[in-house]
């Protein structure tokens, strides 16, 4: 078992082999050896861990991507924007938590993890006008009436099929 | 004093301002303060300078007084803010500096950021239906976001992968610029252009330079061309005078000089001027496809024949040929063909078989499109999906032919099953690494192919009845078969029969090792059928749930219904799931 300590202090113990799916914590435990030392995780909040954690134990045994991994595949992988249905219904959490996950996914290095938040980011803004996603995001305008007059030509010529 | 907002922040920010004078009353200034904290606390990011001023004529508070009432209003503000610059305190005015503490709507990095964008730019592929994201597929994905803020356009545009299909829309004169612009943003990657030139726009007449300064900006990236897509709408007889000097000219300029090229595609509204274009001996110089117009349809097919991995082939309700590839890192490519003008020539035209060595996935849609088959040849084809009313016979031979492993295979059909050349399918070698199998009839007068002699021929323990007849040697057919999906509109009339065939296949069936020759109810070794996805449930559920009850038990997974295999024909109304687990 492996003890993370998040940055509210709280206490998560976990299987190693459930949270070696981050390379990050993964690395720390084999720099650290056998030890019962407590990861700190202080970019973490419980709330968000518990979510990772979630992800994690429900992968547990999956094969990761290696640092080496065929670039044709990770972009295979990369091109597609499906989500599992197991991983789409945990991803089903409020924006500010999305983020947090897609945030924790990249400190914690979990490139699955990571790459559901991206999609599931990338599927909300998906077949939105620039408006619609300004709204959805909280997003101000901030172009000059010469930069909207650019940007309107540029969209002149493109066309949908 | 806070840290000031990053940059890439700024673009979130509105600045605000707002006026005091050191005189202000009580109730005035608390009126004030609500409104600041409004703006601080309002939708948007908001910078705010709230500058003390003296009044005409009044002589300015001591500096003490001045730095103690700015300080005074910086505490009714802490909550919603905190001060991004030092005070500005001078002899008769002061400015404070606040920001408001709310955190960024998006709080991602560009690093992040890039990889949504990747995501979002990813055209959703679905064969059978559309995307669920209504307007996906844009043209080029990437102006909405450029069209969002400051800080997406700028990362947007420093991200070369998100400019790499660039479709636009020939209507407006005078606009290279803008496909100048977008040309550079891809800087040296591969790129993939669909230039769609609309009707009605009488550029090709000479009138207008576009044109050619369009042709030349085109020319001159060649290098990089992954895919060139050319759209006409016009059909004027001036018009295709000017596409031929237009085509030609495109093949002199570029001859050598495409390197990546695995497209060439040039549609046009009229198929049978298409076929003329391509008709020109100057476009397929090298393509003695023996002659004329259906050379030249397989010199598009031949032009990717080797990187092609996935083919669709259908026919329209208004009897075009459709043939939809799918090309490694290319969107989907359609040509449209004349149906009748193909099949003649194909009758009088010794016509090589087509071989496409890469294919692995090939879906056939409608009837007429499976009379391509015959000159079709797929050695590593592992997916085959007959969405039509095909000659069996031909199918089979196609298989035969061209000898793949095949891992799953689909056949749906609306006419009566040929049970003779169904049989000779599912016995061929080349089906016998079929795990998955999905049968499908849409006609309920078949129900005793359907619900008896099918069963029964997928059944190991009755093989050797149909083997016999077609005088082979009895073995199992379909040995690796693990998952079958079976739809039919008639009535099960006969479930014991087809519970016997899922009994047998499951019970007598060996899990992984095939070594070991399974006990008796057939002269070969078979895989375990695992899952069974049945369209209608049996009449009686519950009858048919206990004559597998220990199989269930044991691990076996049944289904009823299940809308994602069955909805493809838009007639099956049933959307119940069910599982006897």
């Amino acid at each position: 078992m492996v003890l993370l300590v998040t940055s509210d202090n709280e206490q998560f113990n976990a299987d190693k082999d459930v949270v070696e799916r981050s390379v990050l914590i993964k690395n720390m435990l084999e720099d650290v050896g056998e030890s019962d030392q407590p990861i700190p995780l202080p970019n973490v909040s419980s709330s968000v861990l518990k979510k990772v954690l979630e992800y994690c134990e429900h992968h547990r045994g999956e094969p990761l991507p290696s640092a080496d991994a065929d670039q044709s595949q990770d972009e295979t992988r990369k091109r597609t924007t499906d989500i599992s249905e197991w991983d789409q219904k945990f991803i089903t959490v409020d924006q500010e938590m999305l983020f947090e996950i897609i945030l924790a996914a990249n400190y914690l290095d979990i490139k699955s993890l990571l790459d559901v938040g991206c999609k599931t980011v990338a599927n909300m803004i998906k077949g939105k006008t620039p408006e619609e996603i300004r709204k959805l995001f909280n997003i101000v305008n901030d172009f000059t009436p010469e930069e909207e007059a650019q940007i309107k030509k540029e969209n002149e010529w493109a066309e949908d099929r | 004093m806070s840290e000031p907002l990053e940059a890439a922040d700024l673009n979130y920010i509105v600045t605000k301002r707002m006026r005091l004078n050191w005189s202000t009353h009580d109730a005035d200034l608390e009126r004030k303060i609500q409104e600041a904290k409004e703006e601080l606390q309002g939708p948007d990011r908001v910078r705010l300078d709230i500058r003390f001023w003296t009044k005409k004529g009044v002589p300015p508070p001591p500096r003490r007084e001045m730095m103690e009432y700015v300080q005074k209003v910086a505490d009714m503000l802490k909550d919603v803010s905190n001060e991004w610059r030092p005070r500005a305190i001078f002899r008769r005015d002061a400015t404070l500096f606040l920001q408001s503490t709310k955190k960024p709507s998006i709080p991602l990095p560009p690093e992040i950021l890039i990889q949504v964008f990747s995501a979002y730019c990813t055209p959703c592929r679905h064969i059978f239906g559309k995307c669920k994201h209504p307007g996906c597929g844009r043209a080029v994905p990437a102006l909405v976001l450029i069209s969002v803020c400051r800080k997406w356009r700028a990362i947007a545009r420093d991200s070369p992968v998100l400019w790499t299909t660039i479709k636009l829309s020939m209507r407006i004169n005078g606009q290279i610029s803008v496909l100048r612009d977008l040309l550079t943003l891809s800087k040296n990657r591969p790129i993939s252009l669909c230039i769609r030139f609309e009707r009605g726009v009488r550029w090709w007449e000479g009138v207008n330079p576009a044109p050619d300064a369009l042709f030349s900006l085109i020319f001159a990236h060649s290098m990089r061309w992954k895919a060139l897509e050319l759209w006409f709408s016009e059909n004027r007889r001036l018009f295709v005078g000017y596409l031929k000097s237009l085509l030609s000219r495109v093949l002199g300029q570029v001859r050598g000089r495409t390197p990546l090229l695995q497209k060439l595609s040039v549609r046009h509204l009229r198929p049978h001027s298409l076929l003329t274009i391509l008709g020109l001996p100057e476009l397929f110089s090298g393509g003695r496809l023996n002659g004329q117009w259906v050379t030249n349809l397989w010199g598009v097919v031949r032009w990717d024949g080797d990187l092609i991995n996935e083919l669709t082939v259908s026919t329209t309700h208004d009897h075009q040929l459709h043939l939809e590839m799918d090309i490694p890192d290319l969107e989907d490519d359609i040509v449209w063909v004349s149906m009748k003008s193909f099949m003649e020539l194909l009758a009088s035209l010794p016509i090589h078989t087509c071989t496409l060595p890469r294919l692995t996935v090939l879906t056939v849609v409608g009837g007429k499109a499976a009379l391509l088959l015959p000159f079709l040849d797929a050695p590593s084809l592992h997916t085959l999906n007959v969405l039509s009313d095909a000659n069996l016979s031909s199918l089979a031979d196609f298989i035969k032919r061209s000898k793949p492993q095949l891992v799953k295979l689909c056949l749906k059909t609306g006419t009566p099953i040929d049970i003779t050349s169904l049989f000779d399918i599912l016995s061929t070698p080349a089906v016998d690494s079929v795990t998955t199998l999905h049968l499908q009839s849409c006609r309920a007068s078949d129900y005793k192919a359907w619900t008896r002699i099918i069963p029964e021929m997928l059944n190991p323990a009755h093989t050797s009845k149909f083997s016999s007849n077609r005088g082979r040697t009895s073995k199992a057919i379909l040995p690796n078969l693990q998952k079958l999906i079976y739809s039919t509109e008639a009535p099960i009339m006969y479930p014991e029969i087809i519970a016997d065939m899922i009994k047998t296949r499951w019970n007598y069936g060996i899990s992984g090792d095939k070594s070991q020759p399974s006990q008796g109810v057939s002269s070969g070794p078979f895989a375990r059928l695992r899952t069974v996805h049945l369209r209608p449930a049996p009449p009686c559920k519950a009858q048919f749930h206990s004559l597998l009850r220990s199989e269930i038990s044991q691990g076996l997974t049944v289904h009823y219904n299940l809308r994602a295999y069955f909805s493809v024909d838009e007639n099956l109304s049933e959307t119940a799931s069910q599982s006897l687990h």
